[in-house]
């Protein structure tokens, strides 16, 4: 296909030259009778009058016929279709498309973001009491020292990554999150029961922290256990 | 699935079981795929031939590959629940973006770590998709409890053994009811357990 449009670009472009061509042949053969018929007469200003403008007449057919010629060519269809510019509403909408696309990517990213980054309540709970039970020497003598912890007794890893957990508010507008969690030692296993509360500070709180360990030998250790402030007033 | 007193740590085994199992996957999904493009893209008439002969070539080299990346991706998660011992969604995510990088080590440093970018975006979505679906499930279930927590608040100490004893007995009947089948099971939540306050 582009061969055949290149080939007949060319044969175009070849009627055009042996046009031009013909054209000057035929300009050229006028020029040599006139001047003897002149010299014959003798009169010298009317013969100088009549070539300048026997010339000036050459000179503008010449143009007409160039610029003919030149306008032949470029006379296809196809270069007087008009490219109209797009309105302001219609490029104003497909900014509004755009943007809400963005906005809904924008808030997926939030919303994940919102999940892992600031981490759900009850991995920071279960975050907190892990590092403390890892730390107490209590559990560490039953159950030995590398302790793991993980949210469901279970091989598959979404249920182990799972915390299980209960978010409630009391009377006072306390937030309380409660969690669940099994931990592991080289020498024994057990279950933690944790619940924290945000205190007046910000600040996570425990209000219990039991592990019950159930391996090598059955115990049950309460780590911490809230005792609120005493006034003598209530 | 033994007891949980003879259940091991299932990770240096959890490896074999990811391999057979993404293996399965990518041989089951590879099989469905191939043969739907093989019955397309062949000749009226010969449909089922080119069908099966594509799924005879293609669908073992995409459980193939599936094998590797499942084997990686629990090898990965199993060195980080080692290192961190501790389970939550980072370890995930973590041998995502590593077994991402791995797998594309070969091609140079920059696409290595294009790839490890992609892999631990693709695993934040999926964690992140299934701790909003977990909680969407899980926020129906506290109505009930939170009803009853409110009757027992006369005063402190009533208020604080009412909800011991009403939670304990709530959460029994749920794990009791609950113990029938699994999926009830990772729903339940236990109650903290009465402290019998014995000297040790």
């Amino acid at each position: 296909m582009f061969r055949r449009i290149l080939s007949h670009h060319r044969a175009l472009s070849a009627c055009a030259h042996n046009a031009t061509t013909r054209s000057l042949v035929t300009r050229r053969t006028p020029n040599v009778p006139p001047p003897p018929t002149f010299l014959i007469t003798g009169s010298r200003p009317v013969s100088s009058k009549t070539s300048q403008s026997n010339e000036t007449g050459e000179t503008t057919n010449k143009a007409k016929k160039d610029v003919a010629n030149v306008e032949d060519p470029f006379s296809a269809p196809t270069y007087n279709i008009p490219e109209k510019p797009v309105t302001f509403v219609e490029g104003a909408s497909y900014g509004v498309v755009i943007l809400a696309g963005l906005g809904i990517a924008a808030a997926a990213g939030y919303a994940v973001f919102k999940e892992l980054i600031f981490q759900p309540k009850e991995y920071k709970i279960y975050n907190k009491a892990l590092k403390r039970i890892q730390d107490d020497g209590q559990i560490r003598v039953r159950i030995g020292f590398p302790i793991t912890g993980y949210g469901q007794e279970s091989r598959n890893r979404a249920a182990r990554q799972r915390i299980p957990h209960r978010v409630w508010t009391d009377e006072e507008g306390v937030e309380h999150v409660e969690v669940n969690f099994y931990i592991r030692g080289p020498h024994g296993h057990g279950k933690v029961f944790a619940e924290m509360f945000k205190g007046a500070d910000n600040e996570w709180k425990f209000t219990y922290l039991i592990v019950e360990i159930r391996a090598p030998s059955t115990a049950q250790i309460i780590l911490e256990s809230y005792i609120p402030s005493y006034s003598a007033t209530k | 699935m033994g007891t949980p007193e003879t259940s091991r740590e299932p990770c240096p085994d959890r490896i074999l079981d990811d391999i057979g199992g993404a293996f399965g996957m990518g041989a089951v999904g590879g099989s469905a795929f191939h043969f739907l493009k093989g019955l397309y893209n062949s000749p009226k008439g010969d449909r089922f031939v080119g069908a099966t002969q594509a799924v005879r070539l293609n669908a073992p080299r995409v459980g193939g590959s599936f094998a590797v990346w499942g084997g990686l991706f629990s090898a990965f998660d199993c060195t980080m629940v080692y290192a961190r011992q501790k389970e939550d969604p980072w370890n995930s995510i973590v041998a995502g973006a590593a077994t991402g990088g791995f797998l594309s080590m070969r091609q140079g440093l920059g696409a290595s770590a294009r790839s490890a970018a992609f892999g631990g975006v693709l695993l934040a979505l999926i964690e992140g998709a299934g701790i909003m679906l977990n909680k969407f499930l899980s926020a129906q279930q506290p109505m009930p409890m939170i009803m009853d927590e409110l009757p027992p608040q006369s005063s402190t100490e009533q208020s604080w053994l009412g909800g011991w004893f009403g939670g304990g007995n709530k959460e029994e009947t749920a794990t009791t009811a609950g113990s029938g089948s699994e999926t009830k099971i990772l729903e339940s939540f236990d109650a903290p357990p009465v402290p019998n306050f014995e000297y040790k």
